[in-house]
């Protein structure tokens, strides 16, 4: 039988590159902003040297724009340090909901472009061991199929359960049904992660069990 | 010149209007292929500047429809990821595609060959 671990590498380097493609383009979007505000400011000081009076107010209503905008880049390069590192260990210590809120932070972007928005729910850290890639990889992959399944202007929620040593992650809000096709392949994908799937189409839910 | 800027990134398209503004442009904005389509309807725009990848409606399926509603109409896309497919999309009827962040000065170049002002 033909070994699947190739397959496997692809699927993962084709999930980063996604990811880091998301990012490149968020950041992107940071340095626009960056140099239309400052171009704006130099255009304000240009005006100033031709003896037009400039209220200060403006100057620092701009410079406050770029700092918001340097935040925003900084906490995406936070992310985007978190899932680099997030292939380090094969094993660790993993807490699921964290690694959602990481996973829905960097797919933001996905999920606006086909108007969806996701929320999630408080909750203590649900704790667990595995892969943290993998593991991202699978929530990813699920929220996917779910945002697709929400269709525009619906909402997600993610819910969060860890009793009896079983960790799970609800994604609830489906509206259409997953394709038979795209629901094996994410439990083929579930099953590499030693996690499994329940789906409950009058529920509308997707249940990730680790 | 009457120039219509398009991107959900609001803060890009606002500093981009004020900037050209100071240029002797006409510039206005909006955060949305929807808004868009609702201003090209209500103003007889040259040339628009539409963002490539936006929420609800793309750059490209705006350009289309907005083609309906002013035909003569300019176009130049501006995209933060420059990928090959985009950039194939977006040349083959675009004026010109400027890859993020632009030089404002390219810009208007670019403005003035699309209205023939060169």
């Amino acid at each position: 039988m033909e070994s699947t671990t190739p397959q496997k590498d692809r699927d993962g380097l084709c999930f980063f590159g996604q990811i880091s493609a998301a990012i490149s383009h968020d950041l992107k979007n940071v340095l626009a902003i960056i140099n239309e505000d400052a171009g704006l400011m130099q255009d304000y000081l240009l005006m100033a040297n031709q003896g037009m009076e400039i209220n200060p107010d403006k100057l620092g209503e701009i410079a406050g724009k770029i700092l918001i905008q340097i935040k925003r880049g900084d906490s995406i390069i936070k992310n985007m340090n978190r899932f680099a590192h997030s292939v380090d260990l094969p094993e660790c210590e993993v807490d699921y909901r964290e690694l959602t809120l990481l996973v829905v932070s960097l797919l933001t972007r996905i999920a606006s472009r086909k108007s969806v928005t996701i929320s999630i729910a408080e909750s203590d850290p649900v704790k667990g061991k595995g892969d943290p890639f993998v593991i991202q990889m699978l929530i990813a992959k699920c929220l996917e199929i779910c945002i697709d399944s929400a269709g525009k202007d619906n909402e997600l929620n993610i819910e969060f359960s860890n009793e009896a040593g079983n960790s799970a992650i609800k994604i609830i809000g489906l509206s259409n049904p997953v394709p038979a096709d795209q629901l094996s392949g994410l439990e083929k994908n579930a099953v590499n992660v030693g996690a499994s799937l329940g789906f409950s189409p009058q529920d509308k839910i997707l249940i990730i069990k680790f | 010149m009457k120039i219509l800027l398009v991107d959900d990134e609001a803060e890009l398209v606002s500093a981009l209007a004020e900037r050209l503004s100071f240029r002797g442009f006409e510039a206005q904005w909006v955060s949305s292929g929807d808004e868009a389509v609702q201003k090209v309807h209500e103003n007889d725009y040259d040339l628009a500047v539409l963002d490539v990848k936006m929420p609800r409606m793309s750059g490209l399926e705006l350009r289309e429809k907005l083609k309906k509603i002013r035909p003569a109409m300019k176009y130049i896309f501006l995209s933060g990821h420059g990928s090959e497919d985009d950039y194939r999309a977006g040349a083959a009827e675009a004026v010109c595609y400027l890859v993020k962040p632009v030089k404002i000065e390219e810009l208007v170049e670019k403005i003035n060959q699309a209205l023939g002002r060169e």
